[in-house]
């Protein structure tokens, strides 16, 4: 089992006439409690077999086969798992009749020898795939299903509502973290996937990157322990909830897949957990104002697994009359108010600069390097690089750069949601 | 049950759980607390409020097939996946430039772009997916299942599936014995040129103009054993091995063009796949009749479109 634990950091001090309380909740999770069997898990790996994979003199789909031998070959005995082929079609590769079948080292042998002879052929249509990784988790109900996405290209072979349909149909059913090879693929489109599905989005620029990506992404699907954590959130009478947003890992706002459970509770669902990981949530609240010196409940936030509460914490308002207190910025608060706005910085910034429009696109992407720079993401300040030369990371003075790689300026569009957590001293 | 100073019944002891206020002197306490307050999770009800329906997913697998070249399709493929037939007009790709033999003019479409014609195929794609949406089930044009032996309809839930089925899918047939090795190392190349007799046959005086200056011969190692001559459309995902869209560039070979294959004893074949401008095979006045497989040995000479010779050698 799995052990909850919540810590809320905020400033609980509103001025006179104040109504909007920020704080950041840090959820962790650990190993402990009734030991239980482990959950049962389904492993799902779709593969990009487009014609397009044909390209770099095969190596693309070379690197896609080897991509999927090495996660076939971390997949934990016992799981159920499955490998489709995507073209505009969805074509079961592994086992070839629909279905799922547990890994043993003998299933994941045979399953590798059928990867070693897909081939590219046809075209894309992801909804599709989606459809047909869905038919598969539906045969274990109640498992922890994952499913893992690979595209080189667009969604051409099929239309942009069959792509949304397909999306709403899977949401909860299974979670999806998405990569696109290359650099001829859409990031908004496969985003759109990997957060519906509440997984991960990123680019695998080159083919011969393939084997370590999967792999790891694989061990990671298989230490998650626990599924179905949401995020539970009650506000009083009269509040307005303007966000929740996963801000650490990676950002990712919540917001539009709250699921109203009564008149003041929300659920946010934040899918299958390892039990040796962390979280952290910005909430913002609009409460109805108080006078000096009142008390109020902004929020209680619960975490609940299945729909049984786990932990539950506070977000208090205290309304006061001195205004050091009440103007004071909660540390967490404001170093993930900057992580927000760095990655608001660069989508800006990468939007300008595709649509010519220079001078912008220097303006946002050099706050971003400045941002990066005084919040040490380094990683980020790197990708930035790629795109800016960088004169002055205290001020933000960058010039554009003439030839940038198309991969360069995705890596950095796809890579701009992730933050650094906090330094706790 | 606590009350709240406002007279709300509330179901926490700390703050009220309508309007937040702290109910008694003792409330507040920590920043956080552990569980203990399970009853409020009573209330929960409903999950699961999402998602659109089974509407989006339609039957499939209920043995369509092209057509044209009778490979079997689902009834969401807007095109065949071999031929490029075009399911909702009813039409052949016609986006490739179209020789008249005689005069060697050019007709149909511009050689390269040719947007309104795809533009149209996108269109009456669209309208042919709307359709098999909207209707439940598809009557008429019901071949027999093109499963092929060996691989039947697993019995009881055939028809709901989102997967497509079949001897046509993306994947290599099993080597002979079954032994493993996946694909047989590659042993022949195409040496791909243009012709300038063939040129003068079916193109001359037209309003194609013969290369200038003459590309000379590249190659082309042959992975696999079905090789697509044709020209590359993303559109419509078909990538050929030789491909003959620019920079190689004979605006007259359709997108799905011929068809080398390899057998088992290594021998290749060519088969014409019922391409606009037809396919020459050995010399270039005769035009092979289409869909028909023919043994194509090494050296012999391969002409397509208005000028582009290709031959296999040994590598
Ligand atoms: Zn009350
Ligand atoms: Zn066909």
């Amino acid at each position: 089992m799995t052990i909850f634990s919540a810590q809320v950091f905020q400033n609980e001090y509103l001025p006179d006439g104040g109504d909007t309380v920020d704080a950041v909740v840090t959820v962790s999770a650990a190993p402990g409690g009734e030991t239980k069997a482990r959950q049962e898990a389904v492993e799902v790996i779709v593969i990009d077999c487009s014609g397009s994979m044909k390209e770099e003199g095969g190596a693309k789909m070379e690197g896609a086969r080897r991509g999927t031998m090495a996660a076939i070959d971390v997949i934990r005995d016992g799981v159920w798992f499955a490998v489709v082929a995507g073209t505009s079609n969805a074509w079961p590769l592994y086992p070839q009749q629909v279905g799922l079948v547990q890994s043993s080292p003998q299933t994941r042998a045979e399953a590798k020898q059928l990867v070693a002879r897909v081939r590219p052929k046809g075209g894309t249509a992801m909804g599709k795939w989606l459809l047909a990784a869905n038919e598969l988790v539906s045969q274990r109900p109640g498992a922890i299903s994952h499913c893992t996405l690979l595209t080189d290209g667009k969604n051409q072979h099929e239309k942009d509502w069959e792509l949304d349909a397909a999306i709403a149909n899977c949401v909860g059913k299974f979670q999806c973290d998405a990569r696109g090879l290359g650099a001829d693929w859409d990031v908004d489109e496969v985003r759109k996937i990997s957060s519906a599905l509440l997984g991960t989005c990123d680019i695998i620029p080159s083919p011969d990157q393939m084997e370590d990506e999967f792999r790891a992404l694989t061990e990671a699907a298989m230490t998650k322990a626990v599924d179905r954590v949401a995020l539970r959130l009650w506000a009083p009478q009269g509040a307005n909830v303007q966000f929740v947003k996963q801000v650490a890992p990676t950002i990712e706002d919540l917001t539009p897949k709250a699921v109203q459970v009564d008149a003041l509770m929300r659920d946010f669902p934040l899918g299958a957990w390892a039990d040796d990981e962390s979280r952290d949530y910005h909430i913002r609240i609009q409460i109805p104002k108080g006078n000096v010196g009142d008390e109020r409940l902004a929020a209680r936030v619960m975490l609940v697994v299945d729909d049984e509460q786990v932990s539950a914490s506070l977000v208090r308002a205290v309304w006061t009359g001195d205004q050091a207190l009440a103007t004071r910025i909660n540390g967490e608060v404001a170093h993930y108010t900057g992580q927000e706005e760095l990655a608001d910085a660069i989508a800006t910034g990468l939007a300008a600069r595709e649509a010519g429009d220079e001078a912008n696109a220097t303006v946002k992407l050099g706050r971003a390097v400045q941002l990066a720079h005084e919040a040490g993401n380094s990683e980020t300040v790197k990708l930035l690089q790629n795109v800016v030369e960088v004169e002055d990371p205290k001020t933000g003075t960058v010039r554009l750069k003439r030839d940038v790689a198309q991969v360069d300026a995705m890596a950095l569009d796809v890579r701009s949601t992730r933050t650094v957590r906090v330094n706790k001293k | 049950m606590a009350t709240c100073p406002n007279g709300h019944e509330s179901s926490w002891e700390d703050f009220c759980s309508t309007c937040g206020d702290p109910i008694s002197e003792s409330a507040g306490g920590g920043g956080s607390t552990g569980a203990g307050d399970a009853g409020a999770a009573e209330a929960s009800a409903a999950t699961g409020a999402t998602g659109g329906g089974d509407a989006a997913k339609s039957a499939s697998e209920i043995g369509l097939s092209c057509p044209h070249c009778s490979v079997s399709r689902t009834e969401e493929d807007v095109f065949c996946e071999s031929c490029g037939y075009d399911f909702a007009s009813g039409t052949l790709p016609t986006e490739e430039a179209s020789l008249d033999p005689v005069s060697g003019a050019l007709s149909g479409s511009t050689p390269s772009g040719s947007t309104p014609s795809a533009t149209n195929a996108a269109a009456a794609g669209a309208a042919a997916a709307a359709a098999g949406a909207a209707a439940g089930s598809v009557t008429g044009e019901v071949a027999p299942p093109t499963t092929p032996p060996g691989d039947p309809q697993p019995s009881g839930k055939a028809p709901e599936s989102a997967f497509k089925k079949g001897a046509d899918g993306p994947v290599a047939p099993d080597p002979a014995g079954a032994t493993g090795e996946a694909t047989a190392a590659p042993d022949t190349v195409a040496v791909i040129s243009v012709d300038r007799d063939f040129f003068e046959r079916v193109a001359g005086g037209g309003e194609l103009s013969f290369p200038d200056p003459d590309p000379g011969e590249s190659r082309v190692t042959l992975v696999g054993n079905e090789i697509l001559i044709g020209r590359r459309s993303d559109s419509r995902g078909i990538y050929p091995e030789i491909d003959l869209s620019p920079p190689m560039d004979d605006p007259a070979v359709s997108h799905r063009h011929a068809m080398l294959r390899q057998g088992a004893d290594g021998s290749w074949t060519l088969t014409d796949l019922d391409s606009t401008n037809g396919t020459y095979l050995g010399d270039h006045t005769v035009s092979m009749a289409p869909n028909t497989e023919k043994p194509l040995p090494l050296g012999t000479p391969v002409f397509v479109g208005a000028y582009t010779k290709v031959t296999l050698e040994a590598l």
